[in-house]
């Protein structure tokens, strides 16, 4: 990331050093990327911005046949009425502790993944491990819970079967608390590892051969080679996208939880989208479903800001 | 290794764009396929003796059952064509994603004409909004639609909104096969040589002597758990005490018509004796050790497989079971067990389970309000109601000359299901259904299936009144209600579970009454006031 800001500065200083080219002309010269960027744009605008419109719900009564602007104004009652509920704080809790969990494990094992897949030499080996691995990712939330509780299945499924044939005693994954945010992650980290891994794949096979080259020359082994020169070369991606994931840190895969949890696990299992979902989509109480949703981007906004910030001052790079 | 990758990029981007060629010619000459005039003989029918001269399009949402998928070339869909000139423009959507699906469209804003509810609450909550129809309205428009009306005010009652008004257009006659029961193996039980239990000692003998013959086994099993644990509600009538509220919301208070009470039964005594009961059957290896997760495939594989062989649930599936298990075991054979009484409390007598509150709603915003009223008042008549349960005389069943009918025997085969092949009874294509029609068949096909329909009526205690809540008190129940829920469920399911002590029931008690249990049953007294005020009009 560093590198490409670097590189888009001498074009920017050679601009503003000679201002005779005005705006128009200006877009008339590079009006092929911006009508390559064009779609780009239209979809931000039509889908995350105009959308935004749409959170104003939260302050609102809203009816869907009085409609949007007919629904009566009611300020911060749906937040005051969910902190005031006996479960914000145990959903603010599971929310965060899933989504740190998730980002604990599944961010670093992409990493590790391809910088463990960039040592095999074996070209045909290679481009089957990286494909089986990411395959998991094709498959529907729905498939995957499916195979994780046909897998748990304290009767026939594998595991137990397993754990059976070495005499121990059969498990009720599933209704176990202790075991959710576990199974959850795993079942994420097996479903993402090698589709994260392919953009550190990307920034590794852009590392300049010549200073491994040079390396090897000076007699650094491979491990002294991985630590001094590919973890330095991909550190600005692995921050980028570090950052954007804490930005998501409060976002869960619903469909995963919801299909994973039952009464007996919500202690733990039960999360804001989840709750979102039960109170938004199922009985129907869209403004208070809103304003739940629309604190927990707040708190996903705040942690992006803490991440880029704190970034910057150990780094230096950031996203913004 | 960029040389690799920017090739393979070519290829990729090459074979997208020659799929999406190939689609594009696909999709063309499909098009122009079905633009070639149609040649369906029943299209040339006379239109003489039909309810509309000109064609007319409905569009409709209905719930697509997984067993019985909707089809457009249904028998039943034809055969209301031919005899109103009415043609669907029908959005099936899958039952179990349905009542979501719904609050999606409505939130929305844009309604088809017609919508099939299988939950009263929408046209509850967005008819007074002025979603729907109001159809006491537009009485004058549906003289059949009243005339039914006068002869079934009770069936009304449960329909009518806290406004006063009538969103719905209930259907009538197919919840008499929605019950549900107990249903066991009987092969098993005979070859034990143990006689149908009769209360909880029994019951448990039974499941004990199941598991000593078959130590791998797990004799009860349960699928209902899921969303909410409405499992128990079905279970709650054995031990004497109810689980949820008459309109499945999730909202636990029951009226008790002897005392005129409203009462909460997660938190009786009764209820505790229903959960230690279950819990001991698990801790004993005597319930499916997944009964609070398992889905339906799996409750299906582990009564057919032999896995578990008592259970409770839908009568129909008798059926389907007994197809499921006869595959591996030839003796394999379902029946209806009647509801044995159960703890200190109990009676033999299960929830009430024939209460299908479907229906029409009919969109404030249809185009041609007349045409759809007038469709739906034609629903209500003796000639629509049998053209939808029998089909037209002669095809598949023939009327006889008392007025009942009968099916041809290619109907009656064992394992034709007129839900699948006929469309017949299927949501969306009929208001008014003779159940006779389903069950004069299950007499052939599967007597156990019938006699099960003819003893449950007996053993079931009365409905439920079905409550409607005006804004205000629907507040209450979104936000009071809701937590209630959430924590009844889980505080339940740990015990059963054996997750917390049954020791700690009074504290648990206490926990969901602090919640503010006071303020949900003044909500249920209100709403039944209103609705005696409405049936006393």
């Amino acid at each position: 990331m560093t590198n490409i800001k670097k590189k888009k500065q001498p074009p920017s200083n050679a601009l503003s050093a000679r201002k005779k080219k005005s705006l128009g002309e200006r877009i008339w010269r590079d009006r092929y990327l911006l009508l390559l960027f064009l779609p780009c744009l239209i979809y931000y605008i039509l889908f995350k911005y105009v959308p935004m419109y749409g959170a104003l719900v939260a302050f609102k009564d809203f009816k869907p046949f009085i409609g949007f602007m007919g629904s009566p104004w009611v300020g911060l009652e749906h937040f005051r009425t969910f902190f005031a509920s006996p479960d914000a704080w145990r959903l603010i809790r599971n929310t965060l502790l899933l989504g740190l969990y998730t980002l604990l494990w599944s961010f670093p094992l992409p990493i590790i993944f391809a910088l463990a897949l960039n040592e095999i030499h074996n070209a045909k080996f290679k481009k089957v491990v990286q494909t089986v691995s990411y395959m998991p990712h094709f498959l529907s939330a729905v498939v995957v819970c499916g195979m994780v509780t046909s897998f748990l299945d304290p009767v026939r499924g594998a595991v137990n079967l397993l754990i059976k044939a070495f005499g121990g005693n059969a498990l009720n994954f599933l209704a176990e608390p202790a075991y959710f945010r576990t199974i959850y992650v795993i079942s994420e980290v097996w479903q993402t590892l090698g589709w994260s891994g392919i953009v550190y794949l990307a920034a590794i096979s852009g590392v300049d051969p010549g200073y491994y080259e040079a390396a090897t020359l000076d007699g650094a082994s491979r491990l002294r080679q991985i630590w001094s020169i590919t973890l330095p070369s991909i550190a600005p991606t692995v921050v980028t996208m570090l950052i954007l994931r804490v930005g998501h840190v409060m976002n869960m895969n619903l469909e995963k939880v919801l299909l994973l949890q039952s009464p007996v696990t919500y202690e733990v299992s039960d999360v804001i989208t989840t709750f979102v979902y039960r109170s938004g989509i199922s009985n129907g109480q869209i403004s208070y479903s809103t304003a739940v949703g629309l604190f927990s981007s707040v708190v996903n906004l705040i942690l992006l800001v803490i991440a880029n910030t704190a970034s910057k001052r150990i780094a230096d790079t950031g996203i913004f | 290794m960029k040389k690799v990758s920017m090739k393979t990029l070519m290829q990729t981007i090459a074979l997208t764009l020659s799929v999406s060629i190939l689609a594009g010619c696909g999709a063309a000459s499909s098009s122009s396929g079905s633009s070639v005039p149609d040649s369906d003989p029943q299209s040339a029918v006379e239109t003489g003796s039909r309810l509309f001269d000109e064609p007319v399009t409905i569009s409709m949402m209905i719930p697509s059952h997984d067993s019985f998928p909707y089809n457009p070339d249904w028998y039943v869909l034809d055969a209301i064509n031919r005899a109103t000139n009415v043609t669907f423009d029908a959005t099936p959507i899958p039952s179990g994603d349905y009542a979501k699906k719904v609050q999606l469209q409505i939130a929305s804003g844009k309604l088809p004409d017609l919508m099939y509810l299988i939950k009263v609450s929408p046209a509850f909550e967005y008819g007074p909004q002025g979603a729907f129809v109001n159809l006491l309205d537009h009485l004058d428009e549906m003289p059949n639609f009243k005339a039914w009306m006068d002869a079934n005010p009770s069936r009304v009652a449960q329909f009518i909104s806290a406004d006063g008004a009538l969103y719905i257009a209930p259907e009538h006659g197919v919840e008499d096969t929605n019950r549900r029961g107990w249903l066991f193996r009987e092969d098993i039980l005979k070859e034990l040589n143990l006689e149908v239990p009769t209360n909880q000692d029994e019951f448990y003998n039974m499941l004990v002597k199941m598991k000593e013959a078959y130590p791998d086994s797990y004799p009860l099993a349960f699928r209902s758990f899921t969303s909410g644990m409405r499992q128990l509600q079905q279970l709650a009538a054995n031990f004497g005490t109810r689980f949820m509220d008459p309109n499945d919301n999730m909202l636990y208070y029951s009226y008790d018509y002897d005392t005129k009470e409203w009462f909460f039964g997660a938190t009786s005594d009764e209820f505790k004796e229903l959960i230690t009961f279950y819990n001991k059957l698990y801790e004993e290896g005597l319930l499916l050790p997944s009964f609070m997760t398992v889905d339906t495939a799996g409750w299906v594989e582990a009564m057919a497989s032999g896995t578990s062989f008592v259970t409770y649930d839908y009568l129909n599936r008798i059926t389907s079971l007994t197809k499921a298990g006869s595959e591996t075991d030839s003796d394999f054979s379902i029946n209806y067990m009647p509801p044995p009484s159960m703890g200190s409390n109990g009676e033999p007598v299960t929830t009430f389970s024939a209460n299908g509150k479907y229906g029409f709603v009919v969109s404030a915003l249809s185009k041609n309000l007349d045409q759809i009223l007038k469709y739906i008042d034609w629903l209500y008549t003796d000639e629509a109601m049998e053209l939808v349960s029998w089909g037209e005389d002669g095809v598949y069943a023939d009327k006889q000359a008392d007025g009942t009918w009968k099916w041809h025997d290619d109907v009656l085969a064992a394992g034709y299901d007129i839900r699948r092949e006929l469309g017949m009874q299927n949501y969306g294509t009929y208001l008014r259904f003779d159940s006779q029609s389903q069950i004069s068949q299950f007499e052939v096909s599967s007597p156990n299936l019938a006699h099960a329909y003819e003893a449950t009526p007996s053993h079931e205690l009365p409905d439920q009144p079905s409550l409607s809540y005006t804004e205000e008190e629907r507040k209450i129940f979104d936000t009071v209600g809701s937590n209630v829920g959430t924590h009844v469920s889980e505080e339940l399911s740990k015990f059963l579970l054996g997750k917390r002590d049954m020791s700690e029931w009074d504290e648990y008690v206490a926990e969901i009454e602090a919640m503010g249990l006071e303020k949900l049953k003044d909500i249920q007294i209100s709403a039944y006031a209103r609705l005696q005020e409405v049936l006393n009009q």
